[in-house]
């Protein structure tokens, strides 16, 4: 139980969540802009599509951008090594604006709003009911125009999906998620710093650096979790290349049986075919004592909970498609691209600090 | 070699007594009473509908309270209790506000290190907050008795977050020393991270107690939060004798702030 961290935020499995849920996130609360290189960072050295697989020549430090999207049963999900495709649609979409609401309040603008009520503890879901409502009640007469290009934009944003931008570098972190959130952790410094590209400020929190650390379960319920109905069968695909790298890739199929109903699958079973391509590099997120639980093909199909490699955990995942009981109407897939992949040494070690035209905020 | 003996019979003796400390942490009949003050503070939303607008700044400095007392009646050989946990709402005047939780009585465990577990049944939350929603809400009103004793039971839970991880972090100890840092990393709660200072001893609501200053950060989806507190933890009974946190969300949403108070009355 007690078992000494020292790079307690390199795990940051959290992130691969934050990617996967920010698609949740869209959904909800239609806001998002994908920011993988914030302005005013140095732009790390790309790393040539030649360049070595890290096992052999481990690198200092590795940086990429990721795209997590969630793909409706009427599209389909993207080929293997289209991310620079994907990545420049994703940049090309216009800045998400939204619809300005009647005065009664109404459309997209207060769906954020009590959006952002619900996530006051206790009493932030009772006000934001009744918000919700009279929201709800408001929205019917909101501009109609405006309201379904509100819609367009937002629909354009899930089917591109999020891009984020990811950085390791000796026990640091950086997670660039958009312009307005990027995250930074030097645990040896017990320091923790969050970014605004939008307003140029930042944020930074001390802790005690390098202090004993006791890896702990809080032991909290959680809902019961899928299980596999029988061994799933599993088939190597040829080897491909992907954003520079050789990859192993692998097909999985099988059913699983969902014991709740969860926010993406009723209860009962479903089909699950996950494709995922893996490379030799070493996954800077994966921990070998909290991720194995994330490395089971299929029965995490309904959760989205992590970008673990499901066939060699502790490797980099390059490609991942998850589909969910494909060919019927409630078929989803959830689909994890990765590239610009680079190494990062000394030189870049300035994407793990505030820029010098940044304002601290308190 | 006697030396080496009177070592090992020390060592027996300290394990014996430590192990009969445990044991009587917690007796049948212990009761503990604690008041609970949430206090929290956030922008006012753009577009906000004029009747909550009105609520809202009636209520903008108003802490919601309530009380929940703990009353064991059953060991453990663990050290752990079973508990009868009941809630009680405090009326605060707060202008259209309902209640934090609603008067219930339920199960729950009591921790050797002071964790206050209530026992509930997820899946009946999960089911009744989806017909919720599906509902728009209007289910709320109708829960049955059995729901909202469910629901008060998860609620208390969630409210006793913090506090329970601030306890499980100080159960980590066996002793305290001023000064003393350490940390810990909740593995299921995505991996957010309570860092401990121990500032001192002193005496708070009629114990001995310790008081450790935290800090806490989580990184979640929706932005992060951050915490900082002080937490008075009676290292012999191992109870939690006071907690008060203050904690910063930002979210796309605002900053919101939350200050959280949970005393045990004397």
């Amino acid at each position: 139980m007690k078992s000494p961290i020292s790079n307690r935020w390199t795990r940051f499995r959290v992130s691969a969540l934050a990617l996967s849920l920010s698609v949740i996130f869209e959904f909800f609360w239609g806001v998002s802009a994908a920011a993988p290189s914030p302005a005013g960072t140095p732009a790390p050295a790309a790393v040539p599509s030649s360049s070595p697989n890290s096992a052999e020549s481990p690198a200092p430090g590795i940086a990429y951008d990721e795209i997590a999207r969630i793909i409706k049963s009427d599209a389909t999900p993207p080929p293997p090594g289209t991310f620079d495709v994907d990545a420049s649609v994703i940049a090309a979409l216009p800045p998400m604006s939204l619809p300005k609401p009647p005065s009664a309040g109404g459309a997209l603008g207060n769906t954020l709003a009590m959006g952002a009520l619900t996530m006051i503890p206790i009493v932030g879901g009772l006000i934001a009911s009744a918000a919700i409502r009279a929201h709800a009640a408001a929205a019917k007469a909101a501009a109609k125009k405006q309201h379904e290009e509100a819609l367009s934009a937002m629909a354009a944003r899930q089917k591109a999906g999020v891009l984020a931008g990811f950085a390791f570098y000796h026990g640091w972190s950086r997670l660039a998620l958009t312009p307005e959130f990027t995250t930074i952790e030097k645990p040896d410094q017990g320091l923790s710093i969050t970014l605004n590209t939008t307003t140029k400020t930042y944020q930074s929190f001390q802790t005690a650096a390098n202090v004993e650390t006791y890896t702990v379960q809080s032991g909290t319920q959680t809902v019961a979790q899928p299980t596999l109905e029988k061994d799933p069968i599993v088939e190597p695909l040829p080897p491909a290349k992907i954003a520079g790298y050789s990859a192993r890739g692998y097909r999985t199929s099988g059913s699983i049986n969902v014991p709740q109903m969860t926010f993406f699958c009723s209860a009962g079973l479903h089909q699950i075919v996950e494709t995922e391509y893996v490379s030799d590099l070493a996954d800077p997120q994966y921990n070998s004592s909290l991720d194995p639980a994330n490395a089971q093909a299929l029965v995490t199909a309904c959760a989205l909970t992590s970008s673990v490699s499901h066939r060699d955990p502790g490797r980099l995942v390059l490609y991942r498609v998850v589909t969910v009981d494909e060919g019927t109407p409630t078929a989803f897939s959830v689909a994890l691209e990765r590239g610009n992949i680079r190494t990062i040494d000394k030189q870049d070690t300035a994407l793990f600090s505030p820029p010098a035209d940044f304002k601290e905020t308190k | 070699m006697k030396i080496r003996i009177l070592l090992i019979a020390a060592a027996i003796f300290f394990f014996v007594a430590a192990a009969t400390a445990n044991a009587d942490t917690r007796k049948i009949g212990d009761s503990f009473n604690y008041e609970v003050s949430i206090l929290t503070k956030s922008p006012i939303p753009p577009q906000i509908p004029a009747f909550l607008l009105k609520a809202w700044g009636a209520n903008a400095n108003k802490p919601q309270t309530f009380t929940f007392q703990v009353a064991i009646d059953r060991v453990d050989p663990s050290g752990s209790a079973h508990a009868t946990i009941a809630t009680h709402a405090q009326s605060s005047g707060l202008a259209g506000m309902p209640n934090p939780i609603s008067d219930a009585s339920f199960e729950g465990s009591v921790l050797l290190d002071g964790q206050i577990v209530p026992t509930f049944d997820l899946a009946a939350v999960t089911a009744a907050s989806q017909t919720a929603a599906t509902n728009h809400g209007k289910q709320a009103s109708t829960l049955s008795p059995e729901q909202q004793t469910n629901m008060a039971a998860y609620t208390l839970a969630n409210g006793l977050s913090f506090f329970n991880a601030v306890a499980l972090g100080a159960g980590k100890r066996t002793v305290f020393k001023d000064g003393d840092a350490w940390r810990i990393i909740i593995a299921d709660k995505g991996n957010a991270t309570i860092n401990f200072s121990n500032t001192g001893k002193q005496s708070y609501r009629g114990h001995d107690v310790v008081a450790l200053a935290l800090t806490s950060v989580q990184v979640t989806p929706q932005g992060s939060q951050r915490t900082t507190g002080t937490a008075y933890y009676d290292p012999q009974q191992n109870v939690m004798v006071g907690l008060h946190s203050e904690s910063e969300q930002d979210m796309p949403g605002g900053k919101f702030t939350r200050i959280m108070d949970i005393n045990l009355q004397q």
